[in-house]
């Protein structure tokens, strides 16, 4: 009989692509540990970072102001949570890295920027 | 910038960098998505902070570097003639490094039969509209090839509140690399189809339909959209060389996508940096 436990996943932290197999918590074709932890938490919840960007708009010109998500979120949540990341106003042009809170969200959300 | 870099350290004391556009970086400015750095940086970064980290390299070394410069004609003498906002000029080199990049494959390239209405792009030209000008445009989306950046697109214009209705794909199995295919179309429930062709692309001003044929059955279908988004390769930008009749060798170097395609920027960063140290 087949075991209901066991999946397969493509591995997308990195361009190599494992293939993946994971039976309970034992996960084979892997070839680094954070591909384990990938499996093993795509199991539970998926996790993703959510890449986008936060228009900033004066008079004068419209900059897209890149942003990524300081950890990953749930899979499912992406978008509703896009529409929050949506409605932030931006009084200046931020820093690259620095961090904007999402306080809108069910759960407080870190934004960092990513671009100049 | 990394031949650039490389040319520095390898002890070379001129060193010109000239950009088309307004800033460093070039198509990595566009890229906000992840997936950059983890070989060279050994952190997984966007293609933005990549470019913004690199530029920190480039501005710390003694390097002349000219942005809005377009560089229109370079001779087998090694003259580069370019026009910038104080007019034009022309240097002389004892190298010259083509990091030109690519070009996309357009509709026109693969002749697809139909009307030219508008709605019609490349992909990284949606790209550019999304991520730098803020602009959307479309609603209703088919991507033709399962190229990288058009999987890349599909998730990108799906998380803006487009709907992206399927990936055609002509070849019996996907162009780009399949983690895209997992976290830009599986995660969002976008079909992809294999042995699939475009026959035909409908409407009158705006694009209003694709006409594709399933090769495996022969079977035909209409898909309703506005827009068509092409992702069907890049090309490396030779021109300048082609036009002048120079091949690559005695000092004139081509890297990076303009030499050929590279899937990671990481690659393409210690290539030109390698190529840069050589000509010290």
């Amino acid at each position: 009989m087949a075991n209901k436990k066991r999946k397969k996943f493509i591995c997308i932290i990195c361009p190599k692509c494992c293939e993946l197999e994971i039976d309970g918590s034992e996960v084979s074709g892997a070839s680094c540990e954070k591909g384990e932890e990938f499996a093993r938490q795509e199991v539970i919840l998926p996790l993703r970072v959510i890449t986008t960007t936060i228009r900033y708009e004066t008079k004068e010109a419209i900059k897209m102001i890149p942003v990524k998500t300081a950890s990953p979120v749930p899979l499912s949540q992406i978008t509703g949570i896009m529409q929050h990341i949506k409605q932030v106003q931006l009084s200046e042009i931020p820093t690259i890295g620095s961090r904007i809170t999402l306080t809108s969200t069910s759960k407080p959300i870190e934004l960092i920027i990513t671009g100049e | 910038m990394a031949a650039a870099v490389g040319a520095c350290s390898g002890g070379l004391k001129k060193i010109l960098l000239l950009e088309r556009l307004p800033r460093l970086g070039g198509i990595l400015n566009q890229c906000i998505h992840v997936g950059f750095g983890l070989k060279y940086f050994k952190e997984e970064m966007t293609g933005t902070e990549y470019s913004a980290r690199y530029k920190k390299k480039v501005y710390k070394r003694n390097i002349e570097v000219r942005t809005s410069c377009f560089v229109h004609r370079i001779t087998p003498q090694k003259e580069v003639t370019f026009v910038c906002v104080d007019g034009e000029f022309t240097v002389s080199a004892k190298n010259i490094v083509m990091a030109t990049g690519c070009r996309e494959r357009t509709r026109e390239m693969l002749t697809v039969p139909g009307t030219r209405p508008a709605g019609i792009f490349t992909a990284g030209l949606v790209q550019e509209m999304i991520n730098i000008h803020g602009v959307m445009p479309g609603k209703s989306v088919v991507i033709i090839g399962s190229g990288n950046i058009g999987m890349i697109m599909a998730r990108r214009m799906t998380l803006e509140g487009a709907t992206v209705h399927a990936v055609l794909e002509i070849m019996d199995h996907l162009s780009g690399l399949i983690r895209n295919k997992v976290q830009c179309l599986d995660d969002f429930g976008i079909p992809l189809y294999l042995e699939h062709e475009l026959l035909e692309i409908m409407g009158k001003d705006r694009v209003e339909a694709v006409r594709y044929r399933n090769n495996q059955t022969g079977e035909e279908k209409l898909l309703c959209c506005d827009t068509v988004l092409f992702s069907v390769g890049l090309i490396p930008e030779q021109d300048l060389l082609i036009e002048a009749g120079i091949k690559p060798g005695n000092g004139i170097y081509l890297v990076g996508n303009a030499d050929y395609v590279h899937d990671l920027v990481d690659k393409v960063t210690k290539e030109a940096e390698k190529l840069g140290k050589s000509m010290g």
